[in-house]
């Protein structure tokens, strides 16, 4: 029988169709943030290349990029590292015990994760505010935690399920306790899921925007979605290629991040654990 | 190490309700022995296993190990498994994946708390016994079934278990080191000197491995006996069914005495046996049974006048080789017998006569399971 190659021309047609809708304006934006003056399509100038907008966000104080930065990669990461920490527990405690009503727990957590953000950032204000952490990292890193965890607990429950349970068993007659159960087989053979929604909880809450912009008032804990569209308006003028030049280079980790955990993810999960 | 079981019963919640697992298991597994748990699938014999183990707590009765309850139902006396010394070898290997081979064997001792400097070479000698020390530093990932089944077998034994669990180890392997394994594990555990249980559903594997087997069907011993007691003696239709290949014919009759013979009536026919088969039937004068030959005690003989009534008259059907020997299908009156021969088989359709050895025949008094 003849295989099906994914070469032929319908195929390749789709995929380069696909492949355009979706980066053109990453394209676009890339090359906005080179570009002299952002209006290059339109009239007789064309696009003349520079460097300027890249120099002005790293290097101009007024701009604070780089706070937001490390604002961002603070926040997101605290955030993400909790939120998979406790998933990961409750994730191995609802694939290896017997608890009543498992399907239930997992379905109220996915029922929390519903609710719009719109509908909790007011309350959210004003607990943050009664606590006097509005403009701290912490005021993100709470609520970031709590919206981001039932994405990971989902993934990592669905990680923790493909683990044969005959490890947890060879591994209590080999003479280990339950929490040596967790830190000697079940995180490490899960490491590669774990890494992987650490990663997706990190993206999660690096890109999120509306607490953010509730919930910090400058520099000091703005992280950068909010920076970003907080840069225009200082003139009365948007300023598009520095805003360009601050997403790209804000992407460029995540890109990085997700070219190297997309190898991770493919060395597989348990294999050879057991037969075949 | 010598192990009581006292009553052992395992019942489970399931959507269908309560379902029992095991019940009534009495059995004393002696120190150094090598025993068999055999029984078809979902007979219960991997719970028994599992109860050994201490993964499973028992629903009622009682565990000892070395006259020490390990286990008792109701949670009076609960030893888990990290206490109990016990080693298990799982049908799926269970290796962990992300350890190498060396670190898998040596993974007890590290939980253990072995001294670090005894872990090496406890873990290097138990890998030449089972010959795959070149293979010690490759991933579970990269190793054949065979050799991850040798490496299962190693992280058992490497901290000298009191008690060697083995959960249907061969199954995974093709029938070819299946035998070679087979007869290796025999000559480990006669070196060790361990007390060995061992779960399958393959009758040879248990005729070939154990000292005494127990055959469990739906979670009762069926019998307990050592490979030849069970092929000769089988206490019931079911043990003479599943012990042995060729299976055992097994014919509804009804029977009498008449002096020192029995006649017999099966399939519409009557056959008179010689006294050799009358202390099978006890001590009645006449009743109903299942009357059982295995295929080796049935013989054909050409069609030809026959006075006497030894032989049963049917049709030669379908006949298998099986290299020594074939197989020979007979048809008697609607009821099926299997006869091996030695000699080329009679064509099918023809016309055959089946005598049976009377000293061999098995009487079952209880209906068939």
């Amino acid at each position: 029988m003849k295989t099906e190659r994914p070469g032929s021309l319908p195929m390749l047609v789709a995929a380069i169709f696909l492949l355009i809708f979706c980066l053109l304006p990453f394209g676009y934006m890339v090359l906005t943030s080179f570009a002299r003056r952002p209006d290059y399509l339109r009239g007789n100038e064309g696009l003349t290349f520079t460097l300027e907008n890249y120099h002005d966000i790293l290097s101009a104080q007024s701009l604070h990029f780089l706070d937001y930065l490390r604002n961002s990669l603070v926040i997101s990461g605290l955030s993400a590292a909790c939120a998979v920490a406790i998933a990961a527990l409750a994730a191995y405690a609802l694939t290896r015990l017997s608890i009543p009503g498992k399907g239930a727990i997992l379905f109220g957590v996915l029922a929390a994760s519903l609710f719009p953000q719109v509908s909790l950032v007011s309350y959210l204000f004003k607990m943050m505010n009664a606590l006097g952490w509005i403009n701290t990292w912490p005021a993100l890193i709470l609520p970031y935690i709590g919206w981001v965890l039932p994405l990971s607990l989902w993934i990592l429950v669905s990680y923790f399920a493909q683990i044969p349970l005959d490890l947890d068993r060879a591994a209590l007659v080999d003479g280990c306790s339950r929490r040596q159960i967790l830190m000697r087989v079940i995180l490490p053979v899960a490491a590669p899921g774990i890494f992987s929604t650490f990663l997706l909880a990190f993206i999660f809450a690096f890109n999120e925007f509306l607490f953010a912009l509730v919930l910090s008032v400058d520099h000091r804990a703005r992280t950068i979605p909010v920076g970003i569209a907080l840069f225009q308006g200082l003139h009365g003028q948007i300023p598009w290629g520095r805003i360009m030049a601050a997403s790209v280079f804000t992407t460029l980790p995540v890109v990085a991040l997700t070219l190297f955990f997309q190898r991770r993810i493919v060395q597989g999960l348990t294999r050879g654990a057991i037969k075949g | 190490m010598n192990i009581e079981l006292r009553q052992i019963g395992k019942r489970f919640a399931s959507r269908q309700g309560q379902v029992e697992a095991l019940a009534e298991i009495d059995l004393t597994i002696g120190d150094g022995e090598f025993f068999v748990l055999l029984g078809p699938s979902g007979c219960g014999k991997s719970t028994l296993l599992n109860l050994l183990a201490g993964l499973e707590r028992p629903s009622s009765g009682e565990i000892r190990f070395d006259g020490q309850t390990v286990a008792a139902a109701g949670g009076d006396v609960w030893v888990p498994p990290p206490q109990r010394d016990v080693a298990m070898v799982f049908q799926s290997y269970a290796l962990y994946p992300h350890l190498s081979a060396f670190e898998n064997i040596a993974f007890p001792l590290r939980v253990g708390r072995t001294v670090r400097r005894e872990i090496e070479p406890a873990v290097r000698e138990i890998a030449r016994t089972l010959q795959i020390e070149e293979h010690l530093m490759a991933r579970p990932a990269e190793l054949s079934g065979g050799q991850r089944q040798r490496v299962a077998i190693a992280r058992a034994l490497v901290r000298k278990p009191r008690l060697f669990l083995l959960d249907e180890p061969l199954s995974n392997l093709d029938a070819q080191l299946r035998a070679e394994t087979r007869v290796e594990l025999k000559r480990l555990q006669r070196e060790l000197g361990v007390t060995t249980v061992y779960v399958t559903h393959d009758q040879v594997e248990a005729m070939t491995l154990g000292h005494r087997i127990a055959v469990l069907q739906k979670g009762r011993i069926e019998q307990i006996g050592d490979a030849r007691e069970l092929y000769d003696r089988p206490a019931n239709p079911f043990v003479g069914r599943f012990i042995g290949a060729p299976r055992m014919n097994l014919l509804e009759a009804t029977w009498r005495r008449e002096g020192e013979a029995v006649r017999l009536h099966l399939a519409g026919q009557e056959l008179v046996l010689a006294g050799a088969a009358s202390p099978h039937f006890g001590g009645r004068e006449e009743g109903a049974c299942l009357a059982g030959w295995r295929p080796e005690h049935l013989h054909l003989e050409g069609e030809g006048k026959e006075e006497k009534k030894t032989s049963l008259t049917g049709r030669a059907g379908l006949s298998e080789p099986l290299g020594r020997e074939y197989l020979v299908h007979v048809e008697l009156n609607g009821a099926q017998l299997t006869v091996l021969r030695a000699g080329p088989p009679p064509g099918e359709g023809q016309r055959v006569r089946v005598r049976p050895d009377p000293e061999h025949l098995h009487v079952f008094t209880s209906p068939l399971a």
